[in-house]
């Protein structure tokens, strides 16, 4: 049974240990000043950049490519991006939405991707219809000329093989179009620190909190035999690790309402958001209890912590480049952590809609396990 | 007579192949000062990890306190005190802090803290950072942490090492005055003059099992060897003989050197706990 006095007491050793570790408040500071500085960082102006009658400064205008699904054809794309005009490619969900519109930067074009019906092709593989639609700010078409002149040479080997676009009806009037979107004044930099640079800080603290914190204090409590120390005394080994876990948990969800608070406090009453936090920071702090435990000394689960971090990363890269990996990345929790948060941040996300959240809750559950299995068995010995 | 403290019975412990301890019985009574001696690598360490469940044994019965090892290890680890051979104090804290937060663990009065700093003389450095501490002040801490609780047995890995001559007395002291008081001392340690000081009894392993176990003053009386060492000048030169008066021709030939060479030196040498330790674990010098 758990006795909440142990604890307590137990904490108070933690955030005591804490206090005195000046370079770990440091870390958890430089963070908060980040988020700070991006939120008060001004928006970059556009006002010194007016389209003009010439094709250079027509060049000059950034063109968002939107897609629901992706394609060969896109990866081409991908891969071939021009140098100018800046096209960013970018998933429906990814894109800023406010009261059901679009919310891009005042001078950027956008060109929706729309699947039309399947046909056959002559060699009888199936391809599907691409409808494109166009909108362009002002009440210049040629504005979108550049992003067409390096589109549809780029897609040239595509058309060879039977893949049919089309561009809607009237593609370069954007009251034609059927893309509610609203063009405002918001600058690209805005949307960077308020949702994606949020996002990306969150997942920052998490790891640091959660695992890269729990990993150092943890091997230095096995390494210099405190942790033994601690499970010799009346205090369990269930309550030590859930002393820990508390611990962690506080810091990581402290650091995280500080960055959410600065960066885009609108979110701050969104459950989703809290649900994805304390799923992740968990699971995290059981990839963390799991290295401390295994690793021999507090050097080498340092490094085994940061091998974790890269070594996911190289394998969410080689997921988008093979399909042998896509599987793995399934098995991965922090797979759903990023685009859930994404989500949250730019609209209200129902639990019962998140994608991936059931998968989550049962990678975690799974690592649960596996964390106090090794707590246990390997913890203190 | 007392109950037992603690129950070995034919303890294994293996490490893959290798046979770290051998059917090791062995039984401490409750108030007993029990010395585990043995050469580096006899099982010492090993079996005490065993015993505060810090290690599953291969097979065998362990007993502490009435409860079986390790499978009630939670009911009997409030019952003893660990001093292992390395100090594993929190760095950050003070001496004090390091104290405050077992006592609070322990749920004992705050007062504990200054009665047990005090009698390992360290009241003066309670507030001081154990990382500016020296080896032996970190030693007493650790002692100070181990018997704050009255714990009913005490296991001490190398008590007195890293200390100086005279702490070194107040913690032989106070291991007597815990075991007058019926705490169960089981310790281990290489310093014989200790074993011989301070141990009610001892048991002696080597390479994973038990040779002997006995009284130190036994242990002397059945394995003393009456040796003579004699320094004589023969033919010009100086000679030295080692001579075991329990053996007939020795005897003799000791006579026959009194009797006709000059005798430079004849004195009889002191057999004490640590000639019969490296006896009995066949490490005397020849």
């Amino acid at each position: 049974m758990i006795r909440s006095r142990m604890i307590k007491i137990l904490l108070d050793r933690e955030f005591r240990r804490l206090r005195k570790n000046p370079s770990a408040l440091m870390l958890l500071g430089l963070l908060s000043a980040v988020a700070l500085l991006m939120a008060t960082s001004r928006p970059v102006s556009n006002n010194g950049d007016q389209p003009g009658a010439n094709g250079a400064s027509q060049a000059a205008v950034d063109v968002w490519l939107i897609y629901d699904q992706r394609s060969r054809w896109l990866d081409h794309l991908t891969e071939n991006l021009p140098d100018t005009p800046t096209i960013r490619i970018v998933h429906r969900d990814r894109v800023p939405i406010e009261n059901g519109t679009w919310k891009l930067p005042s001078r950027d074009a956008a060109v929706e991707i729309v699947y039309g019906d399947e046909f056959e092709t002559s060699q009888g593989s199936a391809f599907g219809k691409v409808v494109l639609n166009g909108r362009y700010p002002g009440k210049d078409a040629k504005v979108l000329a550049p992003f067409w002149n390096w589109f549809w040479p780029t897609l040239t080997e595509y058309h060879t093989q039977g893949l049919r676009f089309e561009q809607s009806s009237e593609p370069f009037n954007a009251q034609a179009s059927d893309v509610p979107a609203s063009l405002e004044d918001t600058s690209v930099a805005d949307l960077v620190t308020n949702e994606l640079i949020a996002t990306m800080l969150l997942l920052i603290v998490m790891f640091f909190a959660c695992c890269h914190l729990l990993v150092s204090f943890t091997a230095q409590d096995r390494e210099r035999g405190t942790l033994a120390a601690l499970v010799l005394s009346p205090a369990q080994t269930s309550e030590i690790l859930l002393a820990k876990f508390i611990f962690h948990l506080l810091i990581s969800l402290g650091g995280c309402v500080s960055i959410v608070a600065i960066l885009k406090p609108i979110v701050l009453t969104q459950p989703v958001l809290w649900l994805v936090v304390l799923l992740t920071s968990i699971g995290l702090m059981c990839v963390g209890t799991c290295i401390a435990t295994l690793a021999k000394t507090q050097a080498s689960a340092a490094l085994l912590a940061l091998c974790y971090m890269l070594g996911g990363t190289v394998l969410f890269y080689l997921s988008t480049k093979f399909t042998a990996f896509h599987f793995l990345k399934q098995l991965a929790f922090e797979n759903y952590t990023f685009p859930i948060l994404f989500a949250t941040m730019k609209r209200p996300v129902n639990v019962f809609n998140a994608p991936g959240l059931g998968t989550m809750f049962l990678l975690v559950g799974a690592w649960i396990g596996i964390a106090r299995s090794c707590f246990y068995r390997y913890g203190w010995r | 007579m007392s109950a037992p403290a603690i129950e070995i019975d034919n303890l294994v412990v293996r490490f893959g192949r290798f046979t770290a301890v051998d059917g090791l019985s062995l039984t401490v009574n409750e108030g007993e000062l029990f010395g585990f001696l043995g050469p580096n690598g006899a099982g010492k360490t090993t079996t005490i990890k065993v015993l505060i469940g810090s290690l599953r044994p291969t097979s065998g019965e362990i007993r502490v306190a009435g409860f079986k090892i390790p499978t009630e290890f939670d009911r009997v680890k409030q019952q003893f005190g660990y001093v292992p051979d390395t100090e594993n104090h929190v760095e950050e804290f003070t001496g004090r802090e390091n104290l405050e937060l077992f006592a609070r663990l322990y749920d004992m009065p705050p007062s504990i803290v200054d009665e047990s700093l005090a009698k390992l003389e360290l009241s003066e450095a309670a507030d001081v950072l154990v990382s500016a501490y020296s080896k032996g002040m970190r030693r007493k801490l650790l002692i100070a942490r181990e018997i704050m609780h009255r714990p009913k047995i005490l296991y001490f890995d190398e008590p007195t090492a890293n200390l100086d001559a005279h702490s070194t007395e107040v913690v032989r002291e106070l291991l007597r005055d815990l075991a007058s008081q019926g705490t169960t001392i089981f310790l281990t340690t290489h310093n014989m003059e200790e074993v011989e000081q301070i141990c009610d009894r001892v048991a002696i392993l080597c390479r994973g099992q038990l040779v002997e176990c006995d009284t130190p003053t036994n242990f002397v009386t059945r394995h003393a060897v009456r040796i003579v060492k004699a320094q004589f000048e023969q033919q010009g030169e100086v000679v030295r003989e080692s001579l075991d008066l329990d053996l007939d021709d020795q005897r003799e030939r000791l006579a026959e050197i009194i009797r006709t060479e000059k005798c430079v030196r004849v004195h009889s040498q002191e057999f004490d706990f640590q000639d019969v330790f490296l006896k009995i674990t066949g490490q005397a010098y020849t």
